[in-house]
């Protein structure tokens, strides 16, 4: 740089790396097939030598062991914390499937389709063949990061996802955690046994509900080609009641259209999906709720979604809003994002 | 959070007497929502904004579609007092705090500790000496 030499020097965390190497290793012996074991060895070698590409290796391998018993994942994954969103931070979890409540997410996956026409879209809205979340539901023994999520949807390596898929996990017993004395402001008194009850239960048809939406959904798109994948002069646009005249094009993709707030976007979606679903009766069966259980399990998830908007305002950045022209207020939000979270 | 405040507001913005936050004493809210509407009136609100958000998303519309998601999740300015109420009421953050595992006499065991910053602290001692 500018003839000044520059000496980059490795070994980041070389002892904790190694120690990490060294347990790795010896948890071959306890691997339960041979998917984990080829997982096993490209943790070891990108802990050992800092190989990405032998990181991304273990995660196929990782996807390649489907349904195993004991679900665990390790190394540098989420770069929630990196203003750049480059940087990952290191985390590892080792969880119990609960088969139980694995099987009712699979219920619900396996009478998607049915339940997915009751979305508020014409059919031409919606994928042809609705994409199927591999969900599993875990309890988790011990997640070592900074953050210990809800739910997971890994590997974060779009190459490998767009090839394997990933895998989604519920985190049962980090969504049930509740403090000692934990109170919940905002609840009308006379609403706050009935909240108490059954604000995990419903929290659970939510998240299940919630990873359906995200799988649900047509792209309009043009391939390099030029063809469409829908017919453009017969798909109506409810909005303007006229043809669709807009639609991604080769190298578009949803995040990169809609860029900052894309991810914010997609989860209100997902969330939408949640709520406009968890009313309909045979779903919340599903979950084993029927009856007055089931109409106070939706009341509660009704609540708790107002509750958690409101709750949300502590991260809204008042004082950066102000009144201008349109187009600018827009391209400034896009790129402060007034929202922190 | 963002997208949990756009779902509120279009439950409010239903009217019909389903959901409002009222004010109780000097730093208080409440959220008051008649359950016998959530089919008939907030279900619906809902998914019309559900129903927004797809088709702009479908037909690659970001420019519709980021104003609109902006705009539904713009605050105004008359609910500053709110937000004001909001962070008062801030809880304090959660922290797990977890077990460990060790071996004893060739079985594994499982050791918890209680949910307080003593606990916390127990746990992350006993979990470097084992």
């Amino acid at each position: 740089m500018d003839g000044t030499p520059l000496q980059l020097v490795y070994g980041d965390f070389k002892a904790e790396m190694a120690k990490a190497a060294e347990n790795v290793a010896k948890a071959k012996e306890y691997a339960a097939n041979d998917h984990q074991r080829k997982m096993l060895d490209a943790y070891h070698e990108s802990f050992i030598t800092g190989s990405i590409e032998a990181h991304m290796d273990s995660q196929r391998h990782w996807l390649h062991d489907i349904g195993p018993a004991v679900e665990t994942n390790l190394g540098f994954i989420e770069t929630y914390r990196d203003p750049h969103g480059i940087r990952a931070e290191f985390e590892g979890f080792v969880a119990m499937v609960n088969k139980e409540q694995t099987r009712k997410f699979g219920k619900l996956v396996d009478r998607a389709p049915q339940f997915v026409s009751r979305l508020p879209w014409s059919q031409e809205f919606e994928r042809e063949t609705i994409n199927k979340p591999d969900f599993t539901s875990l309890e988790v023994l011990a997640f070592a990061t900074s953050g210990v999520p809800a739910g997971i949807n890994i590997p974060n390596y779009s190459n490998i996802t767009q090839v394997l898929g990933s895998k989604n996990v519920s985190l049962g017993n980090v969504i049930s955690a509740q403090a000692p004395n934990e109170k919940f402001p905002f609840i009308a008194p006379k609403d706050l046994e009935l909240y108490r009850k059954y604000r995990n239960p419903s929290f659970e048809v939510q998240v299940g509900t919630h990873e359906l939406g995200h799988g649900t959904g047509k792209l309009f798109e043009q391939d390099a080609q030029g063809k469409l994948n829908f017919d453009q002069e017969k798909t109506i646009n409810p909005l303007t009641n006229a043809p669709v005249q807009t639609w991604y094009k080769p190298g578009q993709t949803f995040n990169s259209l809609f860029e900052a707030v894309s991810g914010s976007y997609e989860e209100c979606r997902a969330e939408c999906i949640a709520l406009t679903l968890s009313h309909h009766t045979d779903i919340l069966e599903i979950f084993g709720y029927t009856g007055q259980e089931a109409e106070d399990v939706l009341y509660v998830m009704y609540l708790n979604m107002a509750r958690a908007g409101l709750v949300g305002l502590e991260f809204y950045d008042m004082s950066a809003k102000k009144v201008a022209w349109y187009e600018i207020i827009l391209k400034i939000a896009q790129i402060l994002n007034l929202w922190t979270v | 959070m963002q997208a949990r405040y756009a779902i509120l507001r279009a439950m409010l913005n239903a009217g019909q007497g389903f959901v409002s936050i009222e004010r109780t004493g000097e730093a208080g809210l409440e959220i008051r929502m008649d359950r016998s509407k959530i089919r008939s009136v907030g279900a619906p609100a809902v998914a019309d904004l559900l129903a927004k958000l797809q088709i702009y998303k479908a037909t690659a519309d970001a420019e519709n579609g980021v104003r609109f998601y902006l705009e539904a999740t713009s605050v105004p300015e008359d609910w500053s007092e709110l937000r004001d109420i909001v962070i008062k009421n801030k809880q304090p953050r959660k922290q797990f705090v977890q077990g460990n595992t060790l071996i004893e006499n060739g079985q594994v065991v499982l050791r918890e500790y209680e949910p307080s910053a003593k606990g916390m602290i127990q746990s992350f001692v006993e979990r470097e000496k084992l």
